[in-house]
């Protein structure tokens, strides 16, 4: 079923024209509106609401009176029905101008002084277009139908209230106000609101993929407050009113609410809605009411149709036929001028019939005759021919092997239908960066706690030992499809058994990295599930981290018996562990498992493992008594005790020094052995177990005396064999300053050990556990506790279901960021277990699963660049927020924490501190970063702003607003926890692609919302920049400034050029770049332009704009950093709009649809974001490398293919219009054509049709590998060299040229002699045809058996036409009959002669020019094609010629300019950022590349 | 599984068999077909034009065409053609007068003489030809009045006449038997030619008047209505002649059943309107004797029964008398543009030749210039 509406979906991009706007019609606009776009998320369906009550039940009545307006599930997307398919068809097609242009002739044609023809062959080209376009809308709309139908008759569950139980009924029968019952992987069939679910927690999991792509489970929930027993729901009993917002297309909101009998009002959101065309997944069974059905449905609101786009070479074209227009216009004038003349210059001739009217009146008269004989001239039958070699093309473009992506199983998708030729005249790239030139793959790198970094070397070198690797393989691909192909042919095979190789080895396998395709592939299949891999980010092995000794010691060190206790921070330790706890909670993935990906992992109920918890949980709660006893919620027996050292330890109040130890020993001492009492059986520590956060689980009846003061003493719990007191006052001064951390510290002591005890054999486990419980040494106790462990394992093991835990849960993220930190945090044993909408199952180090109850999740918005989560502290019960989010934002909001405290601000500044230094270090390395913060909440703040979120919750208008502001009044007072650093790989052969596409001309910019150093070292990465090239930095505060400065950086440029071109001998500090070919100097420079969104802002205004434009034109690329979408599109706009290029943007998430939307072509990439770029593009490709098999060989093929093909279309009727004209001359001006008029019809529609559009579909130039080996190739689509202006008239010149040879060598021969009117045009036709197909194939430049069908077939239709024609027609065509003309002639041999001279003659110039051309001075495509025919082995020469001669060039260039590469000019960049990245950037590079060499940057050595 | 279908891929589509092991097993993707088709690998021929590929065609072009062209000429400058015009405007011409007293309905005919002299015999059979200048014939609206199924024959055609035969369709009520314009200015002066021996005694040539019309014209297109019964004036009842016509259709020529009513042959051949404005038709067929040539040198005389008005819209009228070869009539363009071709194409195929040997080795080798 999946499956079938994905087909749907891509059938209905592929041949989904909508009639009434496209084929020819330049009437409808583009609609640039994206349905999907969430910035539109605010149009309010204003006061207007619908109201849904049960079908079923009490209401009835009620039921029918409200819902009678609403849709029914019934879908019907045909146009037409029988009866109205005929006049409804007609009425649109005539909206169409070509159509009302053929009409308006048909018309002219009935005017008697006018008629040309006779009247039925004036309707033939209208027919025949009407009845083409008629057949296909009728099929579409069939189509249609028999979809409509397999979708009506599919079979859902209704409860019916007549026999009181569900029944099955058909999708179309459902109405709004049935209550649906579905069952798991059923598909939804209406919009509706989740009332019941299965799931004792009342939530469902709906995959959307059917309607985003997206394949990651989604949970919905059940409306709240009703009844959520795990019962049947009572269908009947349900009698609440739901009010909710009218149809819209906004699949993320939904509002309403729900009104119960006794008129409480539950507010509804878009969580509670099950949306038609998603599936059910990992529920058992669900059941909603149906709010939205059929054509009011979300799903079906979004079905836009494709999208219409004019392209360049159609504006082009456009142009021309107005010049057609012009000539045709031209030659009746003549025409009517020529009739006035003649005859007005006769007196009585017989042959003239009388009435005629004067001389004038006839000539205006003969105008409109003549724009009816001459009608062939605008060329029709082209705008009907390109839809269908565009379709054609489209055709080919998806089925292009190397444009499909096995891991997605999809091919490129064309969703606009008419602008495959605009991908061969780009010259401007705007590029995302993240998911488009990486793969938004993410792999943690690195971190920071608390001011310490953490490089996780090891990390870092697994992943080197496979860059390396990779980065060789890619290095040799880069060269070998940069320059020599005969070695990338052989090549590949060693290529790719050297990656398989690697693979094997199993520190390498785990990361793959983009070097080949076959990699990729490969691990694509080990990876990912076979038949789910499409689309769902699963992160997989690959992503495994390897933890970093220092901080794996720092956890773990505290609990080994061995190694010195180390002098450690407590406060740094708690921060540690709030860090990985805040890693592996803060986020909405959502856990699977392998063997059933799409399903959830259940939470296992009850399945804590009592004993760890309750110890740790004992133990933070003693250590954390102050603050604990706080929380209302902890009733515990202890509370007494709690509160009074509460009392003591508020961190306001420094706790007496001596008072705290014993507190926190005593207690400590009580969890202890509380926990561990060995007697305990199994089932007595259940029944003890205490809810999860509440406080009072310290069991009492602990013995203190158990315990040993080094114990409580030493951070560390385990293993000081003799109590030192050393440790101590390290201990005891996080009270004092930080009681959070003192927490944390013990807490990450305990886990520590409970870690090591699992980890390590059991002998130093229970020297361990000797030594930290300091019990008897009572064997079978450790006996017990030995199996307790092994029980303990061996649960887990089942409840995973295999024997290695870490591998097997996967995470199903949103963002793929989430899951790498997921991932990270697993690998330091915060597992993420699994996720309901109450709470969290989480393992920390060394205890089992815990339940982490979740209070609230304050979901991502672009606004605030946060996320948080709400949750109540597993082991102190406190309710944490846990933040994430952009660097900029966090530090702010934990800036602001300064007014808490002196102390605490005074700890938190230099931590501060450090995690900058550290991000930006990070940026520096092209990581993303981001910063984790927490925020302990007190009890009474806790609730009060919960009251707050609740109404705002709640609220039915402006809920997305209140719930921001919610968010933002909660997330403040942040403190600093850390920083990761989140490495997103290239994606394969992405420096190749831009390498390719900049040596095409093409500039490419990249425009990311991402730090300016992450940008630039990505830029690096992916050789956008080269080392010889100059960074110019362009980041300041104001206008002025930036006027200043753009000024400035123009200025350097011109005079490094100038220096350059006056000096080319001397020392220049300018580097030119290489590969200049010949183009203008804007694109010769070696310039690159780094633009932070704050100066963008004001380089985009109006004043500005011209000095911005006037500086990134002589840059080869610019990256803009930290943009806005909108700043996306507006940069789009404006070089669209003001240099008049072809654009093209390419991104992959929903921040670049603006800027894709903008731009002539937009790309989307089927990424991990969801299918939001993919939706509003033009084109969808899969990898962003595919981008240069689109532009290069697609676009290159299709603009020369239909540029020709127009130029052809051109050609061919003006050169067979011009047979007529010139005929005007012999026959009075008098309009008389010497063809008979259904061949003259027939003539542009039947015998010279199928050639050129098969020449528009098939003709190939270059080959494909010369194309992607020579890049520059591509130019001669830029400058549109194959449709200019003046091939355009040079090819109406040879039009005129053959179009007199063709007329006047027939007259000549003829002249005199009794040839009648039909005779002479039999050679004179027959030539033609023969010219015109001949024509062809001088200009082909492939033939093939299907050209020669073709052309073949054409000429033998004409001939059989007109030799039936001639045999059969006695009385046929009144009042002028063929009859006998061409046998007669065909069975002379002057017939012959004058055929054979009239198409010599006719295309002898041609042939001639064509021959001297590609001899004398042959263009790129020309030099490409004869080097495809060469011989494989000099073909590889010359491939290699051609790059050569490129690289002597540049060579050249840069021996005579020993280069300073990138040295940022430091007069030039006014930074307004203080932490300048710029001159620890500068060196860095300059190290990098000291010598101007032709190496790129390997992407290891940058990313790394 | 991947790797394999890559290198088939770039192994230039011989492995096209090759869609992965996992192809038949596996449930259906959207992975297109490796086909040449679809992948666009068709093998194809490619055709660059360069001088060194072009320059053959041009010099097979060369020998071809000129002796072509030589024959076409020879063959035209053997065709003896001779041609006189009897308009009369100029006012020596003895058509003189007939040609100023014209009027379409004269009663009397008006004859006139002309003398001419063939200085050379004509061989085999003799085509005589009237030939018309500045008459278009090819006008627009004379092209269209008629109706062929009147001439075909149909019945109802003929008492109801095509509406495109406007303003000649009826007349006085009558439909006119051979409806529109261009067969109301059918062509009527008679032409008669008298060869006058050396001892000036004159024999009248005799003239075929059959054969002149196409086989298909006067079998299948033109057809007198009632079918093949003689009694031409019955089925022709009910019509009235064309206006400038003297006699009914029927009686165009009385003697010869065969020949009258719409299959008259003359009728025929000027029903086929001409394409230029200066046009010949035939007119009568002089077939050849057994011993004689068919027209020997000598003194002739054309006897013109002047009906024909030309001289108000500047026309002329010429008798025409001339060979035919297998490319029909005399007509020395054809093989002077043969040779001219052919000479030109043999030329450029020597100037490809030098550019070639200039250039074209160098883009063979795919040496780049520039």
């Amino acid at each position: 079923m999946e499956r079938f509406h994905w087909v749907r979906h891509r059938w209905q991009h592929l041949v989904g024209l909508d009639p009434g706007r496209g084929w020819y019609a330049p009437a409808a606009p583009l609609s640039t509106k994206s349905p999907l776009d969430t910035q539109d998320a605010h149009r309010l369906t204003g006061g207007k609401s619908r109201t849904v009550v049960a079908h079923c039940g009490p209401h009835l009545s009620v039921h029918r009176s409200t819902c009678k307006g609403y849709h029914g599930n019934r879908i019907s997307t045909t146009k037409y029905s029988l009866l109205s398919f005929i006049p409804k068809n007609l009425f649109e097609q005539f909206h169409r101008a070509a159509n009302l242009y053929f009409l308006f002739l048909v018309l002219l044609n009935w005017v008697p002084v006018v008629e040309a023809f006779q009247k039925e062959i004036t309707m033939i080209p209208l027919a025949v277009v009407l009845t083409a376009i008629a057949i296909k809308d009728a099929l579409e709309d069939y189509r249609r139908y028999r979809y409509d139908q397999k979708i009506n008759n599919n079979v859902t569950t209704v409860y019916c209230g007549k026999q009181h139980k569900y029944v099955d009924r058909r999708w179309a029968d459902v109405c709004v106000g049935d209550m649906v019952r579905l069952c798991c992987n059923e598909i939804i069939p209406a919009d509706m609101v989740l009332l019941h679910s299965s799931d004792p927690k009342g939530v469902c999991f709906i995959e959307t993929a059917n309607l985003d792509g997206e394949t990651n489970l989604k949970q919905r929930q059940v409306v709240r407050d009703l009844p959520q027993e795990g019962s049947e729901f009572n269908a009947e009993t349900f009698s609440s009113r739901l009010e909710c917002e009218n149809p819209n297309n906004n699949l993320r909101r939904f509002r309403g609410y729900m009104e119960h009998p006794n008129r409480t009002r539950v507010g509804l959101h878009s969580d509670n809605l099950l949306l038609r065309s998603c599936t059910v997944r990992n529920t058992e069974t669900v059941v909603g009411i149906v709010v939205y059905a059929g054509h009011e449905t979300k799903a079906m609101q979004n079905n836009s149709g494709p999208r219409y786009k004019r392209s360049k070479l159609e504006r082009r074209l456009n142009v021309d036929v107005l010049w057609s227009v012009v000539i045709l216009l031209l030659m009746c004038l003549i025409t009517a001028i020529g009739h006035g003349l003649w005859l007005s210059s006769l007196k009585d001739p017989i042959f003239l019939i009388p009435g005629d009217p004067p001389p004038a009146l006839a000539g205006f008269y003969m105008f409109w005759t003549m724009i009816i004989v001459l009608q062939v001239l605008i060329p029709i039958s082209l705008y009907v021919s390109i839809e269908i070699v565009k379709l054609c093309q489209i055709y080919f473009i998806q089925n292009d092997l190397e444009l499909y992506s096995e891991r997605l199983d999809t091919a490129v998708q064309c969703r606009a239908l008419n602008i495959t030729e605009d991908l061969g005249q780009i010259q401007y790239v705007f590029s995302d960066k993240t998911g488009t030139l990486t793969e938004n793959r993410m792999l943690f790198r690195r971190c920071t706690i608390s001011g310490t970094e953490y490089p996780h070397h090891e990390n870092a070198q697994s992943q080197e030992m496979y860059e390396e690797q990779a980065g060789a393989g890619g290095a040799e691909g880069g060269v070998v499809s940069g320059s020599h192909t005969l070695r990338s042919r052989s090549s590949r095979r060693s290529l790719s058994c050297r990656s398989l190789s690697c693979n094997r080895s199993p520190s390498v396998s785990l990361n793959t990295l983009a070097c080949d395709d076959e990699d990729e592939d490969n691990d694509a299949h080990d990876d990912m599930h076979p038949t789910l891999g499409r689309g769902a980010y699963s992160s997989a092995m690959e992503c495994l981290v390897v933890p970093d000794p220092l901080l794996q010691l720092k956890l773990g060190g505290l609990t080994a018996p061995l190694a010195p206790p180390l002098k450690q921070d407590a406060a740094e330790l708690s921060t540690i562990l709030d860090f990985f706890l805040a890693l592996a909670v803060c986020n909405t993935v959502v856990v699977s498992s392998p063997t059933q990906p799409r399903h959830m992992v259940q939470l296992p109920a009850a399945r804590t493992p009592l004993r760890s918890l309750e110890e740790m949980k004992l133990m933070l709660q003693k250590l954390s008594l102050p603050r604990f006893t706080l929380s209302p919620t902890s009733s515990s027996p202890s509370q007494a005790a709690n509160a009074t050292a509460a009392a003591t330890a508020l961190p306001a109040t420094p706790p007496p020094p001596q008072q705290q130890p014993s507190f926190t020993r005593r207690f400590f001492a009580r969890g202890r052995s509380a926990t561990y009492t060995p007697n305990t059986p199994p089932d007595t520590r259940r029944t003890n177990t205490p809810e999860p956060g509440g406080g009072g689980s310290s069991t009492p009846g602990a013995t203190p005396g158990n315990l040993t003061p080094a114990q409580t003493g030493t951070p560390s719990p385990c293993p000081s064999p003799s109590p030192s007191p050393s440790p101590s006052p390290s201990y005891l001064k996080p009270p004092t300053t930080n009681n959070n951390t003192a927490l944390g510290a013990c807490a990450i002591n305990m886990s520590a050990s409970l870690e090591n005890f699992f980890n390590s054999d059991s002998d130093t486990v229970f020297n361990a556990i000797g030594a930290v419980s300091n019990d008897n040494d009572d064997a079978d106790k450790k006996q017990r506790y030995k199996e307790d462990v092994e029980d303990e394992e061996e649960e887990e093991e089942e409840d995973d279901g295999s024997s290695d835990e870490g591998e097997q849960l996967l995470y199903e993220a949103e963002s793929p960021d989430e899951a790498a930190l997921v991932q990270a945090a697993k690998a330091y044993g915060f597992t993420l277990l699994g996720r309901s909408p109450e709470q969290l199952l989480v393992s920390l180090p060394g205890t089992g699963p815990l339940q982490v109850p979740l209070l609230h999740v304050l979901p991502f918005h672009s606004a605030r660049k946060l996320m948080s989560v709400m949750v109540r502290h597993p082991l102190t019960g406190h309710v944490v927020l846990y933040t994430k989010g952009a660097d900029s934002v966090v530090m702010d909001l934990a800036h602001s924490d300064a007014a808490g405290g002196d102390k605490v601000s005074h700890q938190q500044a230099p931590i501060r501190e450090q995690t900058q230094r550290h991000l930006d270090q990070y940026a520096r390395e092209g990581l993303r970063t981001l910063c984790v913060a927490k925020k302990v909440l007190e009890e009474a703040e806790y609730e009060a702003w919960l009251k707050k979120h609740v109404l705002a919750e709640t609220s039915i208008e402006n809920r997305e607003e209140l719930l921001l502001e919610s968010a933002q009044r909660i997330e403040n007072n942040l403190t600093l926890l850390g920083a990761t650093g989140i490495m997103d790989r290239l994606q394969e052969e992405v420096p190749e692609t831009i390498e390719a596409l900049q040596k095409a001309g093409i500039k490419v910019w990249v425009l990311t919302g991402d730090k300016q150093e992450t940008a630039v070292n990505i830029a690096c990465a992916c050789r956008l920049l080269r080392p010889t090239d100059r960074l110019l930095t362009a980041n300041c505060d104001s206008k002025e400034a930036c006027e200043i400065l753009m000024a400035e950086l123009t200025d350097e440029i011109s005079r490094c050029e100038q220096q350059q071109q006056q000096h080319p001998t001397k020392t220049s500090d300018c580097v030119s770049g290489d590969y200049t070919n010949g183009v203008t100097a804007e694109a010769v420079s070696g310039f690159t332009l780094v633009i932070d969104g704050r100066t963008l802002d004001w380089a985009l205004q109006a004043e500005l704009e011209e000095a911005f434009l006037a500086l990134t034109r002589r840059c080869r690329s610019v990256i803009c950093c930290r943009s806005t979408p909108l700043q996306k599109s507006q940069v789009v706009r404006l070089i669209r709009d003001t240099l008049a290029v072809m654009t093209l943007a390419i991104g992959d998430g929903a921040n670049d649809v603006s800027m894709i939307q903008v731009a002539d072509v937009g790309i989307g990439i089927s990424g991990q974001e969801g299918m939001q770029a993919v939706m509003s593009s033009d084109f969808a490709i899969s990898r962003f490398k595919h981008l240069r098999k689109l532009l290069l060989v697609h676009g290159h093929w299709c603009y020369t293919r239909l540029a020709n093909m127009i130029l052809y279309f051109f050609y061919k009727n003006v050169m067979y219009v011009n047979l007529l004209f010139w005929y005007q001359f012999f026959c009075g001006f008098s309009g008389s054509v010497m063809t008979n008029s259904w061949v003259l019809i027939f003539f542009n529609l039947l015998f010279t049709s199928a050639p050129p559009l098969l020449y528009g579909i098939l003709d190939k130039d270059v080959s494909p590998e010369t194309l992607l080996s020579i890049p520059q190739i591509y130019k001669s689509g830029q400058d549109s060299q194959a449709y200019l202006p003046s091939t355009f008239w040079l090819s109406m010149l040879d039009a005129f040229y053959q179009s007199l040879v063709c007329f006047f060598i027939p007259y000549f021969a003829y002249a005199g002699s009794d040839i009648s009117v039909f005779s002479l045009g039999s050679p004179i036709n027959s030539a033609a045809l023969l010219i015109i197909l001949l024509h062809q194939v001088i200009e082909s430049r492939t033939l093939t058996w299907l050209h020669g069908l073709v052309l073949l077939g054409s000429a033998v239709f004409y001939y059989a036409f007109g030799l039936v024609f001639s045999v059969v027609c006695v009385t046929c065509n009144s009042p002028t009959n063929p009859l006998g003309i061409e046998t007669r002639f065909m069975s002379e041999p002057l017939y012959y002669c004058v055929c054979a001279l009239t198409t010599v003659l006719a295309l002898l110039p041609r042939m001639l020019v064509r021959a001297l051309c590609n001899t004398i001075r042959p263009s790129d495509t020309v030099r490409a094609g004869l080097m495809d025919r060469l011989h494989p082995l000099e073909y590889n020469a010359g491939v290699s010629q051609w790059q050569d001669r490129l690289r002597h060039r540049s060579a050249s260039k840069l021996q005579t300019s020993p280069t300073v590469p990138l040295r940022r000019p430091p007069n030039l960049s006014i930074n307004a950022d203080p932490p300048s990245p710029g001159p620890s950037l500068s060196p860095k590079l300059h190290h990098r590349h000291p010598h101007p060499t032709h190496d790129y940057p390997q992407p290891s050595s940058v990313l790394t | 599984m991947m790797a394999s279908t890559y290198n088939a891929k770039e192994e230039d589509g011989h492995h096209s068999g090759a869609v992965g092991p996992g192809g038949p097993g596996t449930i259906k993707t959207k992975k297109p077909d490796n086909t040449a088709f679809k992948q666009q690998r068709l093998p194809a021929w490619q055709p660059i034009l360069t001088a060194g590929t072009v320059l053959p065609a041009f010099f097979v072009i060369g020998l071809i065409f000129i002796p072509i062209g030589i024959g076409l000429f020879v063959t035209s400058n053997n065709i003896k053609e001779f041609e006189i015009d009897y308009t009369g405007v100029d006012e020596n011409s003895p058509c003189h007068v007939c040609s100023n007293n014209y009027a379409w309905n004269n009663t009397v005919p008006c004859q006139c003489f002309i003398p001419f002299t063939l200085s050379q015999p004509f061989e085999n059979n003799v085509f005589m030809y009237y030939g018309l200048s500045n008459f278009y014939q090819n006008h627009r609206r004379y092209v269209k009045s008629r109706d062929d199924s009147q001439l075909n024959g149909d019945k109802n055609s003929l008492v109801n006449p095509s509406k495109e035969c406007e303003p000649y369709r009826k007349n006085g009520g009558l439909p006119i038997a051979p409806c529109g314009a261009i067969a109301n200015s059918l062509f009527n002066d008679t032409l008669e030619l008298l060869y006058n021996f050396p001892n000036s005694t004159t024999i009248e040539i005799p003239l075929t008047k059959t054969g002149i019309a196409w086989w298909t014209d006067k079998h299948v297109k033109f057809r007198n209505p009632g079918g093949n019964n003689n009694n031409l004036t019955a089925a022709f009842a009910g019509t009235t002649k064309p206006v400038n016509w003297r006699k009914p259709v029927f009686e165009l020529d009385p003697r010869d059943p065969n020949n009258n009513g719409f299959v008259n042959e003359d009728f025929i051949v000027w029903m086929r309107t001409a394409a230029l404005p200066t046009f010949r038709k035939l007119y009568r067929i002089i077939h050849k004797n057994k011993d004689m040539p068919t027209l020997p040198a000598g003194n002739y005389t054309l006897a013109v029964t002047y009906n024909y008005p030309v001289l108000s819209f500047d026309g002329r009228k010429r008798m025409i008398l001339s060979t035919i070869s297998w490319m029909g009539g005399k007509n020395p363009f054809l093989g002077i543009a043969y040779m001219t071709v052919g000479s030109v194409c043999f030329f450029l195929g020597v100037v490809l030749l030098i550019i070639h040997h200039n250039y074209g080795s160098r883009s063979n080798n795919a040496d780049i210039p520039n």
